[in-house]
């Protein structure tokens, strides 16, 4: 009875934990030249999870710290301080190379620029078929090509036979970007890392990548951290949304509810600064020049506050920690208030 | 909108046609295209990457260099067709009365010269007689503290280097200034406060924009007139809000589709299909016919000139008036 009652605890801890989970995230860099002591704060305790086939946005401007976050899951960085918990392990305990394989093999990277991550000297095929037999050597040759056959499939590449025999010049942007998702896919990934995917193409195409991103989720139950300067992509696909800002998650939630009720002063601004044709254009943000802060060996206190039009003495000492606004909803700001 | 038809006409271009000598076969990347801009009006031109939109910039501004080179048609700047002139003619036109702001303010200042030294190079090379203040008025216009002439590019942030690079295109208050996606490498704030600041001092100067993005929100807002282009064509022209209300041509439509919209309901999209043709060996017929929703038998077979319809014009046979189509 009470072996049976602890089991059944234990089940549904695993059920609940999440895929991934970050916890005090931090990572410094060193800047300046010669001796210098100055330390760079791309990432400063940042805590967030990645459930089960979940989409979750993680959106801020260039310099806020969202691609050396992804660097940091795809163990590219150390963290400075913090630790990743992957499926309740913490990454720091991977000693072996087979354990670091499996996690590469579970939760790959797709890169921004299609045009720079496949090697131009090998056919297409070539990527796919070295990770799975990387990460899934119990697969024979022909079942590599088989399954190599069904990732490109998978991505909406047909036939897939013949595009793996291409070179990369002989396929467009968008092609190249869904190749980087099939190698991503080959090794039956948990969580794909996807670092702007759709930047560098075409607006004409990208809708489709996102398209293919929510397919994906579904079909092969993979979950996505999906990293964007663009808020409106990130409502299309994203279940949930984290807003960075100088190193610092400012604002979590699930995706609707931030938009539709932004807590945090910079969410505010930078929904007022997205263009949208099917709207009136907002005014009240013009004098913004939108300049981010370089976050040199900062003093305590809220990293927005030289811009924040609501910002009260507090700012200036406390640095503001993530509190709960709303249901899911969490924001990082003195000044903003719960729901009622 | 209105006022602006009837004013002075600024710029006019004929049957402008750019290709690129690859060897074997040339590359048409702007195909026969007409443009009209008049003073101080703001003309956004909007397509993907290959479509001829900077090309297109290049060749208004005379500086297309080989194997680019203007074969047919004519670009008409207050009444001095810019493509017959010679360099030295250019010269005193360039910067005075038309200027250009590139794409990467990054690349496009000198890293090891101060800002302040690279106005005054302008100044010498184009008209001494704005006096020694012009650089600081102008920075002050576009909201840079003149302490930061003495500062290097390095020293500055994307946007201020945009800014700084837009001073200088208006340091003899030209006529018109050709912007080449200025905000591309800037952030959605940045991007959106530096809009708003060129509108403002367009409306100050009074000098005409031609403003090239491939993204079409961002001109929705700003832009008087819009032009559309596919495949070295123009395929659409209009009104700017007719055309952001009505597309006519289906890849305008096509391109107002594939943007998600961050308020009002979330709505499925299905963006365009394929991608844009190879301008060595363009399609048959319609270029856009291959990836378009509405092509019927004849799209590949009639290659669609640009027709009236409402206030603008579309390249598409959908807009055939009818007795074009009996007389077919």
């Amino acid at each position: 009875m009470t072996t049976a009652g602890i089991s059944q605890v234990e089940t549904e801890s695993t059920a609940a934990a999440p895929l991934l989970e970050a916890k005090g995230l931090t990572r410094h860099f060193r800047v300046g030249r010669g001796f210098s002591r100055q330390l760079l704060h791309a990432v400063d305790d940042v805590n967030f999870s990645i459930g089960r086939q979940e989409i979750v946005a993680l959106a801020g401007e260039s310099g806020s710290g969202k691609s050396t976050i992804a660097r940091l899951l795809a163990g590219v960085y150390r963290p400075t301080g913090g630790e990743i918990f992957y499926q309740g392990r913490a990454m720091s305990t991977y000693r072996s190379r087979k354990d670091q394989l499996s996690y590469r093999g579970d939760v790959p990277m797709v890169f921004q620029d299609p045009f720079s991550s496949l090697n131009p000297a090998f056919r297409v095929s070539h990527g796919v078929l070295r990770s799975l037999k990387l990460h899934r050597p119990s697969l024979s040759r022909a079942q590599r090509f088989e399954e190599a056959e069904r990732v490109i499939e998978a991505v909406g590449l047909s036939p897939a036979g013949d595009i793996m025999q291409r070179y990369p010049y002989e396929l467009s942007g968008g092609q190249r970007q869904r190749i980087g998702f099939a190698q991503a896919l080959a090794h039956k990934p948990k969580l794909i890392l996807a670092d702007e995917p759709v930047s560098m193409l075409d607006v004409s195409i990208r809708i489709g990548l996102l398209n293919l991103m929510a397919e994906l989720r579904s079909s092969e139950g993979v979950s996505f951290l999906y990293i964007t300067h663009d808020i409106a992509s990130a409502r299309y696909v994203a279940d949930r949304l984290m807003i960075m800002y100088a190193g610092h998650v400012v604002e979590t939630g699930p995706t609707e509810s931030v938009l539709q009720n932004p807590k945090h002063p910079y969410t505010d601004l930078l929904l007022g600064a997205v263009p949208d044709p099917r709207a009136p254009l907002t005014t009240g943000i013009e004098g913004d020049t939108g300049e981010p802060p370089k976050v040199i060996d900062p003093t305590p206190g809220c990293r927005f506050r030289w811009r924040c039009p609501l910002a009260v003495d507090r700012c200036h000492v406390e640095t503001p920690v993530l509190r709960t606004l709303g249901k899911n909803h969490q924001a990082a700001c003195h000044v903003a208030t719960p729901d009622t | 909108m209105h006022g602006n038809t009837e004013s002075r006409q600024l710029l006019e271009v004929r049957d402008l046609t750019v290709s690129y000598d690859t060897g074997d076969r040339p590359v048409v990347a702007v195909d026969q295209v007409d443009l009209d801009v008049h003073a101080g009006e703001f003309v956004g031109i909007v397509g993907e990457s290959g479509c001829g939109k900077s090309t297109l910039l290049f060749a208004i501004a005379q500086l297309l260099s080989s194997p680019a080179a203007i074969t047919g048609g004519s670009v008409t700047f207050q009444g001095q067709n810019l493509v017959t002139m010679t360099e030295k003619q250019l010269s005193a036109l360039r910067w005075r009365d038309f200027s250009v702001v590139m794409q990467s303010a990054m690349n496009a200042l000198n890293p090891v010269t101060s800002i302040g030294a690279q106005f005054h190079d302008a100044i010498m090379a184009h008209d001494e007689t704005v006096g020694d203040n012009r650089p600081a008025e102008v920075l002050r216009l576009v909201g840079i503290d003149p302490i930061h002439l003495r500062s290097y590019p390095h020293q500055l942030s994307g946007g201020m280097r945009q800014r700084a690079m837009i001073a200088m295109a208006l340091l003899f208050t030209p006529d018109l200034i050709i912007m080449d996606e200025p905000t591309s490498a800037l952030d959605v704030v940045a991007q959106r406060s530096l809009m708003v600041q060129i509108k403002e001092l367009q409306k100050q100067l009074g000098f005409a924009v031609i403003f090239v993005t491939h993204d079409m929100s961002l001109v929705s807002h700003f832009s008087d007139k819009l032009v559309v282009m596919y495949a070295g064509q123009v395929v659409e022209f209009g009104d700017t809000r007719a055309v952001f209300d009505a597309p006519q041509h289906p890849y305008s439509a096509g391109l107002l589709d594939a943007f998600p919209s961050i308020r009002g309901p979330k709505v499925p999209l299905t963006g365009i299909p394929g991608s844009p043709p190879n301008l060595a060996d363009p399609p048959p017929g319609c270029r856009f016919q291959p990836r378009c929703p509405k092509a019927f038998e004849d799209c590949p077979k009639i290659a669609p000139e640009l027709y009236n319809v409402g206030g603008g014009q579309a390249r598409c046979l959908l807009h055939v008036p009818d007795l074009v189509r009996e007389a077919q």
